[in-house]
């Protein structure tokens, strides 16, 4: 008979750990930062090594949607219709200076960031943003993950996560 | 006489009637003719210079200059179906490659229609201005002479608020409905925004 047949954890800490290693992406590519957003999903970087590999291109299969490049008031409907289908719980990443604050475009056409219309978790600057700031986002959102409660019982208080 | 293969093998570099005997073409081949041919449809006219327009055109437009090597012209908006008519016709004006606007908030009139074309017959291009007031910006379209001329139009007509008149569908291209005012004119705020989608609280 093994003498550790049992741990011993929290709840929120077991579902944290277990959400933060299998983030399921939705790629909203608008622009130019598609390319970088390439790069740190192919071999070289590697989001594989963070369970971030595998790209749903449907949003209710997905739980993290990266927004990566500029959005324009023409494409917000766009943008928050995919946001509501996706089920709970769900976390957006603004990837690039236009999804986080419009970037340089300051005219009639461009959202001024996307956290203007859905809520946003984490944000990576840089135009584009280099691979090792995005990674360097994916571990800080895991961080985030792992310290959020998480109600799955029906007797818990469902909260939505909060921004 | 039969020449086989033209797609296939090259001509003989020599003139093909070498050889044959007086008589074997309709029509006499001298030196002078082949030169005549050369010099007036060949040369001379690939070489048309943009003086043939100032002056053959002359009664069509209000001034030319020269920018940058390229002919310019200013004319009345009563005038560019005619004179558009004749470069296409005459002059080989076939492409049609661009229709904008330029906006001077403290000029009168206000705005200029600028048109691009491109001779492919001579190689050459032109620009064309017709100058048009804020209370009337109204020009005639060009749809029926380019197709093309459709879709840049109804940009102009969202962004600058130009008229084109006879264009059959003018809704916009690049705005969304519902988009109020022309935001590539001067007034139009930098910063003002109409977004579609509420902003968060």
């Amino acid at each position: 008979m093994a003498m550790m047949d049992f741990v011993t954890t929290r709840k929120d800490e077991l579902v944290g750990w277990v959400r933060k290693f299998s983030l399921f992406p939705y790629p909203f590519v608008t622009a130019c930062c598609g390319m970088e957003f390439m790069s740190v999903s192919s071999t070289l970087y590697d989001t594989d090594r963070f369970g971030a590999a595998l790209p749903r291109f449907t949003p209710r299969q997905s739980d993290l949607l990266m927004v990566v490049g500029t959005i324009t008031h023409k494409e917000a409907p766009v943008i928050k219709k995919v946001y509501d289908q996706m089920c709970e719980p769900k976390w957006v990443m603004a990837f690039g200076a236009c999804a986080t604050s419009g970037g340089f475009y300051r005219n009639y056409a461009v959202l001024q960031g996307v956290d203007k219309i859905i809520p946003v978790d984490i944000y990576v600057p840089g135009c584009p943003p280099r691979p090792e700031m995005v990674i360097d986002a994916i571990m800080k959102l895991q961080d985030k993950i792992a310290g959020d409660r998480h109600p799955i019982f029906p007797y818990e208080k469902q909260v939505p996560v909060k921004v | 006489m039969r020449v086989g293969g033209v797609g296939l093998r090259k001509l003989a570099p020599l003139p093909l009637w070498e050889g044959l005997g007086e008589g074997a073409f309709p029509i006499p081949l001298d030196r002078a003719l082949i030169e005549n041919v050369y010099d007036n449809f060949l040369i001379k006219r690939a070489c048309m210079p943009y003086s043939t327009i100032q002056n053959e055109f002359n009664a069509l437009f209000e001034r030319s200059w020269d920018s940058f090597g390229m002919l310019v012209l200013e004319l009345r908006a009563e005038n560019l179906i005619p004179l558009v008519t004749r470069l296409k016709t005459e002059l080989g004006f076939t492409s049609f490659l661009d229709v904008t606007a330029v906006d001077y908030p403290s000029r009168e009139p206000r705005f200029d229609v600028v048109y691009h074309f491109y001779s492919v017959q001579y190689k050459k291009r032109l620009r064309l201005k017709v100058p048009v007031t804020e209370t009337d910006p109204t020009v005639a379209t060009l749809t029926g002479l380019f197709g093309s001329a459709n879709f840049m139009e109804r940009e102009v007509h969202e962004m600058y608020g130009i008229k084109f008149a006879g264009n059959p569908d003018l809704r916009p291209i690049l705005l969304y409905e519902g988009f109020v005012g022309h935001p590539l004119r001067k007034d139009y705020p930098i910063d003002r925004e109409q977004p579609l989608v509420d902003y968060r609280k």
